[in-house]
C-alpha cells in the first residue's frame, strides 16, 4: 500500500490527467450551452422569437406534461422487457457456445454480427420482416396456418417489435460477456458440487450464477445507459407510432429540440433524464459495491 | 467444466443451431434484399427466389463516392479507438490506483459522460466545430466519439487493473522502475486483453453512429453510415441500394472483431471477474 | 539569367493573358459552391455533370446528399450560424416559410426579373414561383414541381366486363373519380378476395380497391391528409385569426373518410409510408392510390414498376367533394441560395441554378428517361414526352389551378401534431376524428397564440409573388 500512497499524486497527475482534461475540455461547452438553454425560451429555427430566460418553466413544462411521463413510462417498459430478454437468452446462448465443442467459436463469432450493424439499418432491416403483408415474418407463419401479426401497425404490437429488433441487436453483447467470464471460472467449486451430487441446474444457481454476478451487473449497468438512450430503431421504424405507442424520452426530445425546434424544453427534457438515469445507475452502483462488500 | 455425452453435445448443437440460424435471418435478408432488382424488393408474398443482380452494388460506387465514406469512417473508428483506449487506459489506471475516499466519484462522473441524451449536444458541438474550421472533417468526429469512448474504456479498464496483482509492481519498483515504466512494462502487458475488448466496443460505436456523422459532416468527411443512409431521400426509399450499403460496411467490422476475438474472449475473463 | 528571367517574364504574360481570357469566358473562375442537398432523382442526375456547369462557367460545385430525414435540421442549423458553409441549399417548399422568416434565404426576386427571358419566367407554371415564395418574395427556384393526385390501373377501368358490373353496381359510369363518394365506391368495387375473379383472372392473393399512407414515419399519413382535406374544401388556417382552423366540416369529413377508406386498403395500413403505399401501386396491386407525383414519375420506370401497372396507369387529378375542379395543394423540390455568402457567391450560386433548372437541362432529364416532375410548362404540353411520361398532362392541367400547400414558419410543429393524432385516430385509440382533430389544433395553437394577431395573419397571407408582377 505504501507504494501506492507514495505515488499517488503521480498517478493522478500523469495518468488521470488526460482522460479528465480531454473529457472535460471536450463536453464542458456542449454542457454549459445545454444548460444555458435549459433555462430559455430557444427556438434555433426562429430568430423573431425572443430567446428570453424563462428560469424553470422548461423543467416545468416537461415534468408537468402528459407526453413526456407518457414517454418515460414507455422508455421504462422497453427497457425493462429488452433488458430482461437480453440476459436471459444472452447467458443461456454464454452457457452453449462456452461447452468445448468443434466450431462453437466460429458460431460465436457469428452470434455477434447483429452488434456490429448500425440501428438505424437495423431498423429498415426489420422492416422487411415485420411488414405485416409485405414482410417475411407473416409469410412464413402464414405458411404455417397462424393468422398475421400486424408487427408495427398496432399499438399493441409496435412495442413488442421494437423490444425484438433491440434484443436481436444486443443480445450478443450479454453473451460476448458472459461467455468470457463462464471460461474463467475456476473448476474448484463445480467439482465440489458434483461430488455432491447436485443436478445441473442447482450447479448452475448456486455456484455458477453468483460468480458471474460482478460481470452481469457491469454488463448491465452499460446496457441500461444505452437502452435509456434508444432512438435511432424506432425513428426508422414507427417515428414513436402508431398513435405515440413507441414514444421513447429520446423520440420526445427529438421531437421538442429539432421538430419543433424548442430547444429549451429539449435541453431541460436531456437534463431530467440524465438526471433519471444517474440515479438508477447510482442505485445499481450501490448494490454492486454491497455485494462486493458481501464477498 | 465437464465433458459432455454425445446426447448432451447433440442437443446443445441443435439447441445453439436453431438460435443462430433465427440470428441470421435479418443478416441473410441485408444480403439477399442487397441482390434483389428493385421492382421485386416487395412483394406479396415476398420473394424468395430471383434473380441476383449486382446493380445496386454498382450503384453505390457510381452514384456516391463510396470508396471514399469507407475510408473516412475508417479513419474516424480507428482514430477514435486508438486515442479513446489509449487515454481511457490511463484513467482506468489511475482510478485503480489511487485510494481516495472520493475516487468513486470520480468514476461516476466519467461515466455520466455517456449518459446524457446525445440530440442535446449536437448544436454546441456543431457551433465549436465550426468556429475553430473543425466542420466536415473526421478530427469533429474522432472528438465527438471520443466522449463516449473513453469513459466506456476507463469503466472496462479499470476492472481488468484491479485483477494485476499489485504485488508485481511494488517488486518492479524495487527493481528501479519508475511509475510510468511500471505502467506500460508490468501493468498494461497484463491486462491487454482489456484493451482489445475496448478496442472492438468503441470500433462498434465509431462505426455505426450516425446523427453526430450527419450534423458534422459534408461530403468530405461523410462516413459510410450516412452515406448509406442518403439513398433515403425525398422521392423514394432505395432499398437495394440501402441494404448493399449494409453488407458491405458490415465486413471491416467482422474483420475487426474476427482479429480480436482470440484476445476477446480472455480480455474479459481476467478483467471482470473476481 | 537573363535568359531565366526573360522566359519567366514571358511565361508570366502569356498566363496572364490566358487568365484575362479565361475570366471573360468563365466569370466564377476558382468559386467554390458547396449545396447542402439531397440524394433525389434529379439531384443525383444533376451531380454527375456539374463538370458541365464549371466549363462553362468555372464554378466548381460540390453538393452533399444526405438522407432526406435529418437534412432540415441541418439546414436550420447551418442557418443559424453566422459563417456559412453552404452557398446552395436544396429545399422542401412546406420549409420556406421557416427558413424565409429566419431570414436565412437570399431573395431572388431581382436575379429572375433580371435572367426572367434567359431562365424562361414565362415558362414556368406560376403556382410553382407562389410555391417557392415568402410574403411575395421569390426564396428558392423549383427543380421539380409536384402536385397531389390519383394514379389507378387503367386496364382495369377499360375492362368491359368491370365496367358492366360497376354500373349495375353504382348505376353510373365506372370513371377516374371525380368526387370522393365515386373515389370510395371504386375502392371499395375494386377490393378482392383471394379467389375472387378481376378483370376474367382468378386472383392468386387478395386486390386492394386502394392504398393511402397511414404511417407516421416521415409525416406520411399528413402527406396524403392535408391533400384530400383540401379536395373537401378545407384548408389549414382560420382567415380570421390566423390560427389552426381544421376542425370544421370539412377536414372532420376529410379524416372520417380516410379511415372509411382503411377497410379496403392493405392490413400493412398503419405501416404504409409513402415510399410503401406507392410500392402497392407500382406492382398493380392497387386499382388507386392517391400520392404525390414526384413517385407518379416511378410508373413509368422498368426499374421500379412492374406490370401490369407499366404502361398501364392512369392518371387523374384529385377528386372534390361536388366534382367541381377545386384548387389542389401543389409543392415544390426547390434550390435556394444562403442568404449569408458573398455577393459574388450569390451571384455564382444563381448561375447554378439557372443552370440546372433550366429548360436544356430539363428536358435533357427527360429525353434521358429520367423521371421527374416537371414545372416548366413547354415540357409538360410537349406531345412527344407526354405519350412517354402520360403523367405530365395531369401535372399540366391540375397546377393552373392550384393552391400552395402549407408555407408557415410553423408547418413542423403542424406536421408533427396532426401526424400523432391522425395515426392515434386511425389506430382507434382516438374515438372521433373532431376529437384527434381538435387535439391537433389545440397543440398548435398553444404556441401560436402568443403572438399577435397582425403577425399570425401575415404568416398566413400568401402574397404575390412579386416576380410575376409585371
Amino acid at each position: 500500500m505504501g507504494y501506492v500512497n507514495r505515488r499517488n499524486r503521480t498517478i493522478a497527475g500523469v495518468f488521470l490527467l488526460p482522460t479528465a482534461a480531454v473529457l472535460f475540455l471536450t463536453t464542458i461547452y456542449p454542457m454549459l450551452y445545454a444548460l444555458y438553454l435549459s433555462f430559455r425560451n430557444y427556438d434555433l429555427a426562429k430568430p423573431f422569437i425572443p430567446r428570453i430566460f424563462v428560469g424553470l418553466a422548461n423543467f416545468q413544462e416537461v415534468l408537468t406534461s402528459g407526453p413526456f411521463l407518457h414517454s418515460m413510462l414507455i422508455t421504462f417498459k422497453l427497457m425493462g422487457v429488452t433488458l430482461f430478454f437480453q440476459f436471459v437468452i444472452g447467458v443461456g446462448l454464454a452457457l452453449l457456445v462456452t461447452q468445448r465443442l468443434p466450431g462453437m467459436a466460429a458460431i460465436r463469432t457469428l452470434l455477434l454480427i447483429p452488434m456490429m450493424i448500425s440501428p438505424v439499418i437495423v431498423g429498415l432491416v426489420w422492416l422487411f420482416i415485420y411488414f405485416p403483408e409485405l414482410g417475411y415474418f407473416n409469410y412464413f407463419i402464414g405458411l404455417i396456418g397462424i393468422n398475421p401479426i400486424p408487427w408495427i401497425t398496432s399499438t399493441q404490437w409496435a412495442l413488442t417489435a421494437i423490444a425484438i429488433a433491440d434484443i436481436w441487436q444486443w443480445t450478443p453483447f450479454v453473451m460476448m460477456g458472459t461467455a468470457a467470464a463462464l471460461q474463467s471460472l475456476s473448476p474448484e467449486p463445480y467439482e465440489a458440487a458434483r461430488i455432491d451430487g447436485n443436478s445441473n441446474i442447482d450447479v448452475f444457481l448456486h455456484v455458477t450464477l453468483p460468480q458471474l454476478k460482478p460481470v452481469l451487473i457491469s454488463l448491465l449497468f452499460l446496457r441500461a445507459i444505452d437502452a435509456f438512450k434508444i432512438y435511432d430503431i424506432i425513428f426508422v421504424l414507427t417515428k414513436g407510432g402508431p398513435g405515440d405507442a413507441t414514444e421513447t424520452i429520446a423520440l420526445y426530445i427529438y421531437r421538442q429540440s429539432f421538430t419543433f425546434w424548442r430547444m429549451g424544453v429539449g435541453a431541460a427534457a436531456s437534463f431530467v433524464s440524465l438526471i433519471i438515469i444517474s440515479v438508477l445507475i447510482t442505485l445499481f452502483f450501490k448494490s454492486m459495491q454491497k455485494s462486493a462488500a458481501a464477498r | 467444466m465437464n465433458r459432455l455425452s454425445t446426447r448432451q453435445a447433440t442437443l446443445v448443437y441443435s439447441v445453439t443451431g436453431i438460435i443462430l440460424i433465427i440470428f441470421m435471418i435479418p443478416i441473410y435478408l441485408i444480403l439477399a434484399s442487397s441482390l434483389k432488382p428493385s421492382a421485386d424488393m416487395f412483394s406479396r408474398p415476398p420473394t424468395v427466389f430471383f434473380t441476383p443482380t449486382l446493380q445496386h452494388y454498382v450503384d453505390l460506387f457510381t452514384l456516391r463516392p463510396f470508396h471514399w465514406n469507407i475510408i473516412n469512417s475508417l479513419i474516424v473508428t480507428l482514430g477514435s479507438t486508438v486515442f479513446s483506449v489509449t487515454i481511457g487506459a490511463l484513467g482506468a489506471f489511475a482510478l485503480s490506483r489511487i485510494r481516495h475516499p472520493r475516487i468513486n466519484d470520480a468514476a461516476f462522473w466519467i461515466l455520466s459522460m455517456r449518459m446524457f441524451p446525445p440530440i442535446a449536444v449536437v448544436v454546441p458541438y456543431y457551433i465549436i466545430f465550426k468556429s475553430v474550421g473543425l466542420l466536415d472533417t473526421p478530427l469533429a468526429l474522432i472528438i465527438v466519439y471520443s466522449t463516449a469512448n473513453i469513459p466506456l474504456t476507463v469503466w472496462l479498464m479499470k476492472g481488468f487493473f484491479d485483477e494485476v496483482p499489485e504485488a508485481l509492481e511494488e517488486a518492479a519498483q524495487v527493481d528501479g522502475y519508475g511509475i510510468v515504466e511500471i505502467f506500460y512494462r508490468i501493468t498494461l502487458p497484463l491486462a491487454a486483453p482489456g484493451l482489445a475488448v475496448c478496442a472492438v466496443f468503441c470500433f462498434i460505436f465509431s462505426w455505426n453512429e450516425f446523427l453526430f456523422a450527419l450534423m458534422l459532416t459534408g461530403s468530405s468527411a461523410q462516413t459510410a453510415t450516412v452515406a448509406v443512409m442518403s439513398f433515403w431521400s425525398s422521392d423514394a426509399v432505395q432499398w437495394g441500394r440501402i441494404m448493399a450499403g449494409s453488407f458491405i460496411i458490415l465486413i471491416p467490422g467482422v474483420i475487426f472483431v474476427l482479429t480480436c476475438q482470440k484476445w476477446l474472449v480472455k480480455g474479459l475473463t481476467l478483467g471482470s471477474v473476481k | 539569367m537573363g535568359i531565366w528571367k526573360k522566359s519567366v517574364l514571358a511565361a508570366g504574360f502569356v498566363a496572364l493573358m490566358c487568365g484575362s481570357a479565361l475570366s471573360q469566358d468563365k466569370p466564377f473562375e476558382g468559386v467554390q459552391l458547396k449545396m447542402l442537398g439531397i440524394g433525389d432523382t434529379s439531384v443525383t442526375r444533376l451531380a454527375k455533370i456539374t463538370s458541365e456547369f464549371e466549363e462553362q462557367t468555372g464554378a466548381k460545385v460540390q453538393i452533399d446528399m444526405l438522407p432526406y430525414p435529418g437534412l432540415i435540421d441541418k439546414i436550420i442549423i447551418e442557418a443559424s450560424s453566422d459563417k456559412p458553409t453552404y452557398q446552395l441549399l436544396w429545399v422542401d417548399s412546406p420549409w420556406v416559410g421557416m427558413l424565409g422568416e429566419a431570414g436565412a434565404l437570399q431573395d431572388l426576386t431581382e436575379y429572375a426579373k433580371r435572367d426572367a427571358a434567359e431562365i424562361g419566367l414565362d415558362d414556368i407554371i406560376p403556382v410553382q414561383l407562389q410555391e417557392n415564395s415568402w410574403q411575395g418574395q421569390l426564396l428558392a427556384f423549383p427543380a421539380s414541381g409536384m402536385i397531389w393526385h390519383v394514379n389507378y390501373r387503367q386496364d382495369l377501368f377499360d375492362d368491359a366486363g368491370e365496367k358492366e358490373a360497376f354500373k349495375a353496381k353504382y348505376s353510373y359510369d365506372l370513371a377516374p373519380p371525380a368526387t370522393w363518394q365515386q373515389f370510395h365506391d371504386i375502392a371499395e368495387f375494386f377490393t378482392r378476395k383471394k379467389g375472387d375473379k378481376l378483370a376474367g383472372k382468378v386472383l392468386e392473393q387478395d386486390f386492394y380497391g386502394n392504398a393511402e399512407s397511414y404511417s407516421r414515419v416521415q409525416g406520411a399519413i399528413t402527406h396524403d391528409y392535408f391533400p384530400i382535406m383540401r379536395g373537401f374544401g378545407g384548408d389549414y388556417w382560420d382567415p380570421a385569426t390566423g390560427l389552426c382552423a381544421m376542425t370544421g366540416e370539412p377536414h372532420v369529413k376529410a379524416a372520417e373518410f380516410m379511415k372509411s377508406l382503411v377497410p379496403f386498403n392493405p392490413p400493412d395500413y398503419l405501416g404504409l409510408m409513402w415510399d410503401i403505399q406507392s410500392g402497392y401501386m407500382e406492382r398493380g396491386e392497387t386499382a388507386l392510390s392517391g400520392y404525390w407525383s414526384v413517385r407518379t414519375v416511378r410508373l413509368t420506370n422498368p426499374e421500379e414498376a412492374k406490370l401490369p401497372t407499366l404502361g398501364k396507369a392512369g392518371f387523374s387529378g384529385g377528386p372534390t367533394e361536388d366534382g367541381k375542379p377545386q384548387p389542389t395543394y401543389t409543392g415544390s423540390l426547390s434550390f435556394a441560395i444562403n442568404a449569408k455568402v458573398s455577393d459574388q457567391e450569390k451571384e455564382a450560386a444563381w448561375a447554378f441554378i439557372k443552370w440546372g433548372t433550366g429548360e436544356k437541362i430539363m428536358r435533357r432529364l427527360a429525353d434521358e428517361g429520367w423521371g421527374i416532375s416537371q414545372f416548366r410548362k413547354s415540357i409538360l404540353a410537349d406531345p412527344a414526352l407526354q405519350e412517354k411520361y402520360p403523367y405530365y398532362k395531369v401535372l399540366l392541367d391540375t397546377q393552373t389551378n392550384a393552391r400552395r400547400r402549407i408555407f408557415h414558419p410553423f408547418y413542423a410543429d403542424v406536421e408533427e401534431n396532426f401526424g400523432v393524432e391522425l395515426s392515434k385516430y386511425m389506430a382507434g385509440e382516438t374515438a372521433t376524428a373532431q376529437e384527434a382533430l381538435g387535439n391537433a389544433c389545440t397543440a398548435v395553437n398553444s404556441r401560436l397564440s402568443m403572438f399577435p394577431l397582425e403577425q399570425r395573419l401575415r404568416w398566413i397571407n400568401d402574397a404575390p409573388v412579386t416576380v410575376l408582377q409585371k
